[in-house]
């Protein structure tokens, strides 16, 4: 079974908010949740200012699913990291752990319960019975991957910088790009993850290819 | 003996954590940018990356906070440990006590007259204080293992019931035992500070470790007991002001400080639930007479000469005893 | 060729591609351009170089009947560059069909009247990628109105230190036409260059600081409301398409 990802491209995304504004519209998402987000380092400050389109990410090993007391958590064969709202117990304690924030509360106040907690679900729903009955769509909103289409947000991206699908896919096409573009605009912490050769050319995993 | 040892868990303890936490942060990030296209992104300092945003929600502008890495190493792993090896621990060294050294007694066994000890109000402050602990501490357990122990056994929907109940009764019960508290230090700090007599008492160990046994002569409340309030004062306090700043998520302090908020809370939690188990047996099993203090608020004359011997002369003088002149003490089934 | 001669990239040529050019040149090696150079070495060099070879960033027009040929730089009638009017004027005074356009006199006025000196800040207004247009509709849509809260005003941080305003606190922005006056919120960014101001223009519903929701009828207020940026831009119109003067004006800006 493919393994399902996403990748921001920083160096195409124009902080549009697009994909911010399809996924609100998309699973009528309340005032104040915020499934998805579109932040901009180095605002303000030409050549290295960049934008990024940030949500869960659907780790392999989701730190939510580790400290959530109940357990509510679950992932499907995609990779894809869901969670029950009927176990939820709106503690908070995965926000916590997220290292991205990507947990949302209807409620700012802890008196108990911070209300059912939502994120972004790759447009996966949840685990609700039937995929895309009513029901489930309350709860999470519509569910598109069971109809065999991708998320909204990277659907709807004006410059193809937010890519979902297949983490295959994405890799070659992301390979591809700064194979073309040459490394000017590289995704944060690229030098990070993959070094630089001893003449300081930064190590591009894929190879030159020839176009 | 006991408190020696929750002393030396506790020292541990806090010396653990900031060295863990240095180990834990093995910094992978760079902190300068290395090619004309990287820019510097992760903030050393704050241990985090922000960003701007146009959306007023400051917790959204954080693009990766590492440190909840370490929380979750924190809560999953440790945490359960800190708080099993300190209560059961605990619940083990009490009870070892009991079978070495057996039950304290009356020395020339109980008298049958009476002093009062403490009074309505004082005991209504301390059960009131000790009731709203014990259901804190329960429900705070069971939302820590109840993972681990109650899911296995019950099943997802009816642990998660139960965890959202225990969250609704551990906030509720915050009010009484923060009355209580009150109530507490305003009745029993003044006779609670530390005094040059308190010395003595703790390096014989109140007479635990004295050859035969000899009690050193002890105020209203020994130095055992002075420790005692001032870890329930000054821990529960702790315990109050980081409780509510978890019920008031972000108020006061950004992700980072609602781990650390939720790191200390989990600690001094383990250490007063340590503390009380000790408390709790040595006023009932572990010594004849002790809970009659907190039950009926009277004491037998023998175990208060034995114990609190300068309180005892003090409340004899003052005719608030049976032998005092002058003081008739109604007999038993009047 | 001149061009790529005068930047040393001719040397880039290679030498099949150097003959081709020098059969189409013969002596006059120098006018072999892009459009005539068969060999296209121009082109593959100038791409190669990350420019375009069809460009030396001159163009020219003289359009018949615009009144204006390209180019021509004129100064705004609100400039804070007065030394620079007399050699770029704003367009003379002029009729239209029935539409009379005031500029250069204009301007000469407001260079007399040095205006400049009391509004030392350039205003320029744009637009918000969440918003559209005038902003009632789109500021009435709950997804886009989340995203731009309040409406604001881009300042650059030297000049904010340099006023005392700090980033979110509210400034008065002070136009310099019929006392024109807005109290927006603060951006200290970058974005904008000292000596300018940026203020979208897509939020109503406030008046020179007080906000005039409750003159909405019930259910029509947007979500989000916020000081006009047409409040305070200035007269000017396109001397063709008579389009509002909304890109170049004066402000002064102080702290709430």
């Amino acid at each position: 079974m493919a393994r399902m990802a996403f990748l921001c491209d920083s160096g195409r995304c124009i902080e549009c908010n697009a994909c911010v504004t399809a996924c609100k519209n998309e699973h009528e998402v309340p005032w104040g949740m915020n499934r998805r987000r579109v932040i901009t380092l180095n605002d303000g400050d030409a050549g290295s200012e960049r934008s990024i389109s940030m949500s869960c990410m659907h780790c392999s090993d989701p730190p939510c699913a580790a400290v959530c007391p109940v357990d509510c958590f679950l992932q499907t064969d995609d990779g894809v990291v869901l969670h029950d709202k009927d176990i939820c117990i709106g503690c908070g304690y995965c926000f916590y752990a997220c290292p991205f924030g990507a947990p949302q509360f209807p409620q700012a106040t802890n008196y108990g319960s911070r209300g059912k907690m939502d994120k972004y679900t790759y447009c996966a729903g949840g685990p609700e019975g039937e995929d895309g009955s009513p029901a489930e769509y309350q709860k999470y909103g519509s569910n598109r991957l069971a109809e065999g289409k991708l998320p909204l947000c990277s659907e709807m991206c004006s410059t193809r910088s937010l890519m979902a699908g297949d983490q295959e896919v994405l890799a070659d096409i992301y390979g591809e790009r700064i194979v073309r573009r040459g490394y000017g605009l590289p995704a944060p912490g690229w030098t990070t993850a993959y070094g630089e050769d001893d003449a300081g050319t930064p190590f591009v995993p894929y190879g030159r290819r020839q176009s | 003996m006991p408190r020696l040892a929750v002393l030396t868990v506790l020292f541990i303890l806090v010396a653990a954590v900031p060295v863990s936490q240095a180990q834990m942060l093995n910094e992978p990030g760079q902190s300068t940018a290395t090619t004309s296209g990287e820019v510097q992104l992760y903030d050393q300092a704050e241990d985090q990356v922000r960003g701007f945003i146009s959306i007023p929600d400051e917790k959204l502008s954080v693009l990766v906070q590492p440190e909840g890495r370490e929380w979750r190493e924190w809560r999953q792993q440790i945490l359960p440990w800190v708080i099993g090896i300190l209560f059961l621990g605990m619940l083990v060294a009490v009870f070892a006590f009991y079978f070495i050294r057996g039950r304290i007694t009356i020395r020339g066994g109980p008298s049958g007259r009476k002093v009062l000890r403490f009074n309505g109000l004082d005991r209504f402050a301390h059960w009131l204080t000790a009731v709203s602990f014990l259901l804190l501490a329960l429900t705070g357990m069971a939302l820590t293992f109840g993972r681990t122990l109650f899911i296995p056994v019950f099943g997802h929907g009816f642990y998660s019931w139960l965890a959202e109940s225990s969250i609704m009764v551990h906030n509720f019960l915050s009010v009484p035992f923060v009355i209580g508290l009150v109530f507490i230090i305003a009745l029993w700090v003044k006779d609670n500070i530390p005094n040059r007599a308190d010395w003595a008492w703790i390096t014989s160990m109140g007479g635990l470790l004295s050859k035969d046994g000899k009690h050193i002569e002890a105020e209203r409340f020994n130095a055992g007991q002075k420790a005692m309030f001032w870890t329930i004062v000054l821990l529960g306090t702790a315990l109050v002001i980081t409780g509510v700043m978890m019920m008031t998520p972000f108020a006061a302090t950004g992700v980072g400080g609602m781990q650390v908020v939720h790191v200390i809370h989990g600690i001094l939690a383990a250490v007063m639930i340590a503390g009380i188990v000790a408390h709790i047996y040595i006023g009932s099993l572990g010594m004849e007479g002790a809970f009659d203090a907190m039950g009926s608020g009277e004491v037998d004359e023998n175990w208060a000469r034995e114990h609190h011997g300068a309180w005892y002369k003090e409340k004899v003088q003052k005719g608030h005893a049976d032998s005092s002149v002058g003081r008739q003490h109604p007999a038993p089934g009047e | 060729m001149a061009v790529l001669r005068k930047l040393g990239w001719d040397a880039d040529l290679t030498a099949e591609e150097m003959a081709v050019i020098e059969a189409i040149g013969g002596d006059d090696l120098p006018k072999v351009s892009w459009s005539t150079d068969l060999s296209m070495g121009i082109i593959r060099v100038a791409l190669k170089h990350g420019c375009l070879p069809y460009g030396n960033a001159k163009a020219r027009a003289v359009a018949w009947n615009l009144p204006d040929p390209v180019p021509v730089h004129r100064e705004p009638i609100y400039t804070p560059r007065t030394d620079l009017v007399s050699q770029y004027p704003a367009i003379p005074d002029r009729r239209d069909f029935r539409l009379p356009q005031l500029a250069a006199s204009l301007q000469r006025d407001i260079v007399d009247r040095a205006v400049a000196e009391t509004f030392p800040m350039v205003l320029t207004s744009g637009r918000l990628v969440e918003y559209e247009g005038g902003g009632e509709e789109t500021r009435s849509n709950r997804w886009l109105a989340e995203l731009q809260q309040t409406m604001f005003a881009e300042v650059n941080p030297d000049d904010a230190a340099r006023l005392g305003i700090r980033h979110g606190q509210n400034i008065w922005v002070h136009g310099p036409e019929n006392d024109a006056k807005a109290r927006v919120m603060a951006l200290v960014t970058n974005r904008v260059g000292p000596g300018t101001v940026f203020m979208p223009f897509h939020f109503s519903g406030y008046w020179q600081g007080e906000s005039l929701r409750s003159h909405y009828p019930p259910g029509t207020d947007p979500i989000v409301l916020g000081e006009p940026a047409n409040g305070l831009t200035t007269y000017g119109y396109d001397p063709v398409t008579f389009m509002q003067e909304a890109k170049v004006t004066l402000c002064r800006i102080e702290p709430a």
